[in-house]
């Protein structure tokens, strides 16, 4: 045959489950996410933050050991101190469950709010390529077209800031978790930093689902670009804002921040003051040394207002799940 | 399976308090279907219930043997639709925006990829397909909705005024591909739209709505046949002679704006008419047997559907 | 000569882009359709026709007047541009008494002309006290018509004067503008919808990157096309027999059968001669004959044939 058929041709073959549909547009949506030059910045700053972590839990256990670097090195110091560091490692090397622990479970609560910052600037950056610019072309028209229907569009779209935030938050404090823990002295700090990593695991898996349901619902908020980053950061910067006279009179206005709320819920899974408070009347000696200092900064620590937290982001996440799906209607 | 490609029983759909389906009922078989009807008629409410895009306020709808209240996503795997409106999916150029939607019907990368270049080609899309979408003119933008409608190759595609917009030979690129893919590929069309030329053209059925109910449903050439007996045709010239000689048949003959003589001859083919030019020494060019045949049905269905109500 | 329009190497530019290029034509009285794809310079000549652009070089007369700053002339000429630019919460009539007002009549004349204006546009006496807002698009297009009708010009240029219509609508404009030619007026529409200006125009001018490429009637384009052949698609009952019937009169180039849509293509020798015996050899074939349709003479095909 010298002249070939090049018109039409029919498609026979197997199609792809719904999960794949979706994974689609989860995908392609990363990755317009991730072309961002400032979205670079921000990945940057977060792998940069893990290394830092990694670097704080490698001290640490260091401070932990008898025979690490730090105790070697301490060794050329006068006598006293030689002596000082030398017991409270040896007692800190015996307690393992409450020095690493406790001291990795701080870290990692520190750390989790900073990502948390970091996050909420990626999803700042890419609120205009969620749902906005699909709403100002059309574009749910197109989707609902096909063999996907709004659940699905939505679960795609939210897999693109799941995905993001993995990125930023879950992804950095898992690999520091991971790097820290195998540059420590022994394989114990492993079975040892479970709490941590339990902890992280369940504030940060918890907050990243939140954030993507509000992120999504305040990128469906208008068709303009500007508006819904507008919106966002008014949601974000302005609750904020409610927090220093809520502390003071209101106790209700700073649950208007959802950044604030957010920080009470880590607080409540990580609890850091009973924490501080368990190394405060464990360790001998550093104990006794801290007493007088902390004792000020513990008695005014307020318990965190969990239940209202909670409640605030429930109603918020609930909200955005039903905004999101009347906004995303085709009728 | 049921032979018919939509059916529908008392199809009724809600706005509020306006009614824009009224009890529709349908029994649609393959082909290329003409959907007419005038502004606020049903058409596009009729599509859209159909892929599921609006909810069915009472009644029943199938679409290819599936109920379309239970198996939207899966009847929409099997049908392609262009909207009327100005769509698209941002920040993709149009190579990647077709793959990408071949992809949402369940097709496989590969194969997504493959047939997106190949619907490219198929509308006649050149090297535009790697430029942008956002940047399209609407002619690219009316073939880039083609071809995502049918890049899943699928069995029904549904047109929404698919030539508004274009340039008179953007349009005829446009209708010889829709006709191309019901005469050539068995692609079930059913095509939304104000221009019954292009219904002329492409199609072999025909819906007529108003008023959210159903007018005529036949098939082009049985609307026609019921108009035969009159003809338009183009002489070479002395069209006033021609006139004259049909009326002394006692033909009901009129000059129209454009030159043609409109003959009621009232025979079953061209013979009579054919007689009367060759009796006359003169030169037909064009004898085109009820060529409003279309446009009267629409005229007349209405008026009668207005003078009911 | 009797030209309603007339150009003479005319030429519109703005700046270094070119919106009519060095054009001569003449528009007959009638109906005529103004074709071309976009940017082919259509705004541009209706523009110049109706006055609001100034020539940049050659001759335009208009109803054997210059348009550019001429305001006797704009009172013969009528003028409908694109788009829905109606003002929505005016009642219909009242719209029209203002504009006529503002041309200088006084107000019983301004009321009486307004009233023959919508009449003639088949406005129902009901719809004239109702808001512009409230027509359907049909309505507004017509209401947009007797605005131009509303100092009874001599030439109407229209342009896309169905854009958006239903077929009922499309048919009604149609008809209004069959009945104001009828009447003795000229009218210039321009219309991307071939098949609709071909059921409605006499002659047509041809437009394409400012130039044009063609005016006149159908048929005259048509020969000026002689390199062409000329093809016929002919529905009839037995095409196998016509065609040997015709092809043994020897007056077939080629032909193509296509059996199952009972059709047959032919390619003609020679036309004057063809189509001067044509009608004889249909009948004397006894094959019954139910349609014979020129695809090369449809404004479509000349249309993609001279811009291709």
């Amino acid at each position: 045959m010298a002249l070939h058929e090049l018109g039409y041709r029919h498609w026979e073959g197997r199609h792809r489950g719904i999960w794949r549909r979706r994974w689609t547009i989860s995908a392609h949506g990363l990755k317009a996410v991730l072309a961002n030059r400032w979205m670079r910045y921000v990945l940057t700053g977060a792998w940069g933050l893990a290394l830092l972590q990694a670097a704080v839990l490698f001290c640490i256990g260091q401070l932990l050991v008898a025979d690490s670097l730090i105790v070697q090195w301490s060794a050329n110091l006068d006598g006293l101190l030689r002596t000082f560091i030398g017991s409270l490692t040896l007692w800190l090397e015996q307690h393992p469950e409450i020095s690493v622990r406790t001291t990795q479970n701080l870290v990692f609560y520190n750390f989790s709010l900073l990502y948390l910052t970091l996050a909420l600037l990626a999803i700042t950056l890419a609120i205009p390529h969620l749902i906005t610019r699909d709403l100002s072309s059309n574009a749910i028209i197109i989707y609902a077209s096909k063999a996907v229907n709004r659940l699905d569009y939505l679960t795609g779209k939210l897999g693109i800031l799941l995905g993001l935030l993995t990125l930023v938050w879950l992804g950095p404090l898992l690999a520091a978790w991971l790097v820290g823990n195998l540059l420590a002295p022994n394989w114990h700090f492993f079975w040892h930093a479970r709490i941590p990593l339990l902890n992280s695991l369940l504030f940060v898996g918890g907050g990243m689902v939140f954030l993507s349901l509000l992120g999504l619902a305040a990128s469906a908020v208008s068709s303009k670009e500007k508006a819904a980053v507008g919106f966002w950061l008014l949601l974000w910067l302005l609750g904020n804002a409610f927090v220093p006279p809520g502390q003071r009179q209101e106790p209700w206005l700073q649950h208007l921040s959802f950044h604030h709320n957010l920080k009470q819920i880590a607080e409540a899974i990580y609890q850091p003051k009973t924490e501080l408070e368990r190394a405060r009347d464990n360790i001998p000696v550093l104990g006794d040394i801290l007493r007088r200092p902390m004792h000020r900064h513990l008695r005014d620590w307020r318990a965190p207002r969990t239940r209202p937290a909670g409640m605030a982001l429930g109603i918020l996440a609930v909200g955005s799940g039903i905004y999101l799906l009347r906004r995303t209607r085709t009728e | 399976m049921s032979e018919w490609v939509v059916e529908t029983r008392g199809l009724v759909k809600r706005y509020g308090r306006l009614v824009a389906l009224n009890g529709l009922d349908l029994q649609v078989a393959p082909g290329a279907i003409g959907l007419l009807g005038p502004n606020g008629a049903g058409k596009s409410t009729l599509i859209k219930c159909l892929l599921r895009l609006h909810r069915i306020t009472a009644g029943s709808a199938r679409v290819l043997g599936a109920e379309v209240q239970k198996e939207g996503r899966n009847i929409r795997r099997r049908v392609g639709y262009t909207p009327e409106q100005d769509c698209h999916i941002p920040g993709m150029v149009g190579s990647e925006y077709v793959t990408y939607c071949a992809q949402l019907c369940g097709l496989p990368f590969e194969a997504a990829r493959q047939r997106a270049h190949e619907m490219l080609d198929f509308v006649g899309m050149g090297q535009e397909r790697y430029r942008r979408v956002d940047t399209y003119s609407t002619g690219m933008k009316q073939r880039l909705k083609l071809a995502q409608a049918i890049v899943h190759d699928p069995e029904v595609v549904f047109l929404d005024e698919p030539t508004n917009g274009l340039d008179p030979k953007g349009q005829s690129q446009m209708l010889r591909l829709i006709q191309s893919l019901w005469r050539e590929h068995g692609m079930t069309v059913i095509l939304s739209t104000h221009l019954l030329h292009d219904v002329d053209q492409v199609c072999d059925q025909i819906i007529l709505l108003a008023q959210g109910r159903l007018l005529v449903h036949d098939s082009l050439e049985h609307l026609k046949a019921q108009r035969r007996g009159a003809a338009e045709v183009v002489v070479s010239d002395r069209e006033e002679e021609f006139a004259q000689a049909c009326r002394q048949q006692g033909w009901p003959s009129e000059i129209l704006s454009n030159g043609h003589v409109r003959v009621e001859h009232g025979g079953e083919d061209l013979a009579p008419i054919l007689g009367v030019l060759r009796q006359n020494g003169l030169a037909a060019l064009e004898i085109a047997p009820s060529p409003n045949a279309l446009e009267e049905m629409y005229v007349q269905a209405l008026e009668t559907a207005h003078g009911a109500a | 000569m009797n030209s309603v329009i007339h150009a003479h190497e005319l030429s519109r530019w703005y700046g270094i882009v070119m919106g009519l290029n060095h054009v001569t034509f003449d528009v007959p009285a009638g109906l005529t359709g103004l074709v071309g794809p976009n940017g082919a310079g259509k705004s541009t000549l209706i523009q110049l026709i109706t006055g609001q652009l100034r020539p940049s070089s050659g001759e335009l007369r208009v109803l054997e007047a210059r348009p550019w700053n001429n305001p006797a002339l704009m009172a013969r000429i009528g003028y409908c541009p694109e788009g829905e630019a109606v003002p929505k919460d005016l009642h219909a009539l009242d719209w029209l008494v203002a504009l006529a007002r503002l041309s200088g009549l006084d107000a019983a004349t301004a009321r009486r002309r307004a009233g023959e204006a919508l009449a003639r546009v088949r406005l129902a006496r009901s719809n004239w006290n109702r808001p512009l807002a409230e027509f359907s698009k049909g309505m507004r297009q017509r209401a947009k018509l007797a605005q131009a009708l509303l100092h009874d010009p001599e030439l109407l240029v229209l342009d896309e004067p169905m854009n958006g219509l239903d077929p009922m609508g499309r048919q009604e404009i149609a008809q209004i503008l069959r009945g104001l030619a009828q009447a003795g007026k000229s009218i210039l529409i321009s219309s991307h919808i071939l098949a609709e200006l071909e059921a409605l125009c006499r002659n047509f001018l041809i437009l394409n990157w400012g130039r044009v490429l063609a005016s006149g009637s159908r048929k005259e384009i048509r020969q000026d096309l002689s390199q062409w052949s000329e093809q016929l698609l002919i529905r009839c009952d037995d095409p196998e027999r016509l065609a040997r019937h015709l092809f043994e009169a020897g007056l077939l180039l080629g032909f193509e059968l296509r059996p199952e849509r009972n059709q047959l293509e032919i390619r003609i020798r020679d036309p004057r001669s063809f189509y001067a015996t044509w009608p004889d050899h249909l009948l004397r074939s006894g094959v019954a004959v139910h349609e014979i349709r020129s695809e090369s003479r449809s404004l479509r095909q000349i249309f993609e044939h001279m811009t291709s």
